[in-house]
């Protein structure tokens, strides 16, 4: 559920709050929520011909027009206004139906039959069928570029021109959330990904199709006209999606302050990621706000267990937790555009369960992380704390050393370049790091993480652990799932493995001639239903 | 002169092939894996493995290395690893954009630095000169990521006289596509004026105490014309080799001009290469700015010659 906070600028402060305050409860009820601007007498309708052209600043990503070749959040932003999975996602994250119609699961989820809804077309003009379904699974899951989505997989077949079913070695309930992620699998037609085809050639089956592609650059998309769309009122992800816009461009601007600038001239109608310390200014300005959405993007402190001492140390553990004061990291690092959680799931979504998901048992105590440090038995041991992400990551880093080395751990920040940083998470050498993500899926994909040998990253083994994990991977019913996710939660936490800091918002910057966009608390933009006042 | 050509271009073979090996050997050596910066993080370490497999990232290194060179020698610089593209087709839009900002930032500097220079030299001691002198102490000394910033603030956001950044290609007008190039020329061209300003000047002031002029002086001749035609030409030889070196490193040196203003030349495209281990693209890159600093090089002994007639290139 995403909410928003309107300018204010002309309006006293303390009227502003209320406002806000109500239009924070009133966003919290309706299914639309966070509209740029403008009233709806002015939205077109279905069937309305599109009409203007936006520009979008995209800060990073788009290194191809091929979605099976990257997984980063940039990149997406503009394959999802392109390219279709079989299914997606409402606000809540639950998964709600798109290319497929519906879908069944047997009792031990290692087997799922989706039905595809008819009349549906590629941007070639070619119908969407059964087979071009099978191809594009079996060839997402052949790429390495995802996570291990699909799990296991045994095969896909064809059950009729409009049924496929996919066969898992081993259960896996969260498919069909994971397919509905909002980075997921993608279907296009049968052959059109061969030898990376959908680099120069992107074919998808979304509202919009790609018109022109530069690599890392821009680029444009248009309505694609034979677009059907789903029969429901738009919520999240799902529900109708109409092409408004005649033109999209979407123009790769990495430096936060020429953004900025270009939104402030108007060279850019909307900006897909405002830097925090940029917020106040463009909300000053007379035709442009910040829509702010509590966010879903977890900002935390990693910790490799299998790094030997003192991280090895339930109890030093326990005293970096102590040290930490949370809010002053949000403060610092992200200007208060966000929110202290206990974790990383965010209360907006499903899975949430209060008591374990919010369970924090460390708040900030100094003199008790000094007394926990002295039990541990800690003589002063190094700590490396390492970063080399975006720059948030680097600035929590530093405060992190400051507020650690308060209570009397030896700890020492080494700023990384990217890919060395990169390269030391995913072959475990390290101790600490300063990370984040953006949350789009079942808890999973944060549990699976400290599974036994999953990775050579976290280091965290217990059997136990293991158990309830494996159980929860093959209950289909979503409600026991979600219990046995919260013990999951409450495991890490009591074991003090997870060091999470705080959920950042959702900024977008849009020109006030821009409607309909919505800032979404899992970060995934959407142009479809965004059209233009002029 | 042709034969010398010949011969020095030539030189230049074993030059790049050298450079190729060190740099194949050293973008390698440096921490980093380009798969890394592909997949997601809960990649399992055989999905990692197939996918290094799947971009021969695990044959050998001479294997990988005499592929190179072999595809290298057909004017194939590969594949990039990442955008999945032919390496050429990702350099060739991008040439363009650097070989125009390098050059209207040469422009300026050869506009505006060596008559400066020279009226700073004419007028030492004066107020022309410590005018010169102090802008270009400002143009060496500030980094250029904050001219562009200030020029940016100035020029797109207040006054709204040019964009505030991209590119757009001379296919939308030549007006348009300039507009676009004007601060970005400027911010680097202001660094390399400042040192050619100061070049010019120390130059001027040689040739200014040589006895010819005095002679000339003596003879009569006027201040301009001796300034001009007979001091200028001779205190032009180094100034021609910084002019000239500065044009190499501009091709290669615009990463933060190209950043800040988000041109999508050269620059932006190694810095984001380096970023993800995308080794062919680095390559590539590299060993073609240093090509034009061969190039280049050439061009400027050959301008001595015409400058300076006692340099003459043996025929040998």
């Amino acid at each position: 559920m995403t909410s928003f906070l309107p300018r204010a600028r002309t309006v006293p402060r303390a009227v502003a709050v209320v406002l806000a305050t109500v239009l924070v409860a009133t966003a919290c009820s309706s299914s639309e929520s966070g509209d740029s601007s403008g009233g709806d007498s002015a939205r077109p309708a279905p069937g309305d011909a599109p009409h203007g052209s936006i520009v979008v600043r995209q800060y990073a990503g788009m290194r191809s027009s091929d979605p099976f070749s990257d997984s980063n959040t940039s990149s997406w932003q503009f394959y999802r206004q392109v390219f279709e999975g079989l299914v997606t996602v409402d606000s809540r994250l639950e998964p709600k139906p798109l290319i497929a119609e519906s879908w069944t699961v047997n009792d031990n989820a290692t087997e799922f039959t989706f039905k595809i809804r008819e009349g549906l077309y590629f941007h070639n003009d070619q119908p969407i069928t059964a087979e071009d379904v099978k191809y594009s699974l079996d060839y997402f899951n052949a790429n390495a570029e995802f996570d291990n989505e699909l799990g296991e997989v045994k095969s896909v077949d064809l059950v009729d021109p409009l049924t496929v079913s996919i066969k898992l070695n081993e259960p896996k309930a969260s498919l069909v959330d994971d397919l509905a992620a909002p980075i997921s699998a993608v279907i296009v037609p049968k052959g059109s990904a061969d030898n990376g085809a959908q680099a120069t050639r992107p074919i998808g089956s979304g509202p919009y199709k790609v018109e022109s592609f530069e690599p890392e650059v821009r680029a444009v998309i248009v309505p694609f006209d034979k677009y059907k769309p789903v029969d429901a009122e738009p919520d999240g992800l799902s529900g109708r999606r109409q092409a408004m816009l005649e033109r999209i461009e979407f123009q790769v601007v990495p430096e936060d302050g020429a953004a900025a600038a270009g939104l402030e001239t108007g060279q850019f109608d909307v900006d897909i990621r405002v830097a925090p310390s940029e917020v106040e200014r463009l909300d000053a300005l007379p035709d442009v706000s910040v829509l702010k959405a509590d966010g879903s993007s977890w900002v935390v402190l990693s910790l490799n267990l299998a790094s030997g001492p003192p991280i090895d140390n339930l109890k030093v553990r326990q005293a970096i937790t102590y040290a930490l004061d949370r809010q002053k990291f949000l403060d610092t690092t992200n200007f208060g555009y966000g929110r202290v959680t206990g974790g990383y799931v965010p209360p907006e979504v499903n899975w949430y369960v209060p008591g374990a998901h919010d369970y924090w048992p460390y708040n900030y105590d100094p003199a008790k992380a000094k007394q926990t440090l002295a039990e541990a038995g800690y003589h002063n041991e190094p700590i490396e704390l390492i970063a080399g992400g975006p720059p948030y990551q680097g600035s929590n880093a530093v405060v992190a050393e400051q507020q650690l080395s308060a209570v009397g751990l030896n700890v020492k920040v080494n700023k990384l370049e990217h890919a060395t940083f990169l390269s030391r998470g995913a072959g475990g050498k390290y101790q600490m790091n300063s990370a984040g993500g953006t949350f789009m899926t079942t808890p999973d994909v944060f549990y699976v993480r400290y599974y036994c040998n999953a990775s050579k990253r976290y280091g965290y083994c217990d059997p136990e652990y293991d158990k309830i994990y494996d159980e929860a991977t093959a209950t289909v019913d979503r409600e026991k799932r979600k219990a046995l996710f919260a013990q999951l939660e409450k495991k890490l936490k009591d074991d003090a493995v997870i060091l999470p800091l705080y959920l950042s918002s959702t900024l977008y910057g849009v020109n006030d001639r821009v409607n309909g966009l919505q800032a979404d608390t899992f970060d995934s933009v959407r142009m479809w239903n965004v059209w233009v006042a002029d | 002169m042709f034969r010398y050509i010949v011969k020095r271009l030539l030189h230049t073979i074993p030059t790049l092939f050298l450079l190729a090996v060190g740099l194949f050997i050293l973008v390698r050596v440096v921490p980093g894996d380009p798969v890394l910066a592909m997949v997601g993080e809960n990649a399992t370490p055989e999905q990692i493995e197939g996918l290094r497999e799947q971009l021969h990232l695990n044959d050998p290194i001479y294997t990988q290395f005499l592929t190179w060179l072999g595809d290298l020698a057909r004017g194939d610089f590969g594949n990039s690893v990442q955008l999945r593209r032919p390496v050429t087709d990702l350099i060739m839009p991008r040439v363009p954009v650097t070989l125009t900002l390098a050059l209207l930032a040469t422009l300026l500097t050869v506009v505006l630095a060596i008559p400066a220079g020279v009226v700073a030299a004419a007028h030492k001691g004066k107020a022309a000169d410590r005018v010169a002198l102090s802008a270009s102490l400002v143009g060496v000394s500030v980094p250029s990521f904050f001219v562009g910033m200030m020029l940016m603030l100035v020029f797109a956001v207040n006054l709204r006289w040019f964009p505030t950044s991209g590119y757009r290609p001379l296919s939308e007008g030549l007006w348009t596509s300039l507009q676009g190039f004007v601060l970005p020329a400027i911010t680097l061209g202001a660094l390399y004026a400042a040192i050619v300003t100061r070049m010019s000047r120390t130059s001027m002031l040689e040739v200014l105490s040589q006895d010819y002029v005095v002679t000339a002086q003596a003879s009569g001749f006027g201040r301009r014309r001796i300034l001009y035609r007979h001091a200028l030409k001779n205190a032009l030889i180094p100034i021609v080799t910084v002019v000239g070196l500065n044009l190499g490193s501009l091709l290669g040196g615009s990463l933060v001009t190209e950043r800040v203003f988000n041109l999508p030349g050269l620059g932006t495209l190694l810095l984001s290469s380096i970023e993800r281990r995308d080794y062919p693209v680095i390559q590539a890159i590299v060993l073609l700015v240093t090509l034009t600093y061969v190039v280049i090089n050439l061009i400027v002994d050959i301008v001595y010659a015409m400058l300076d007639p006692r340099v003459r290139y043996a025929d040998k």
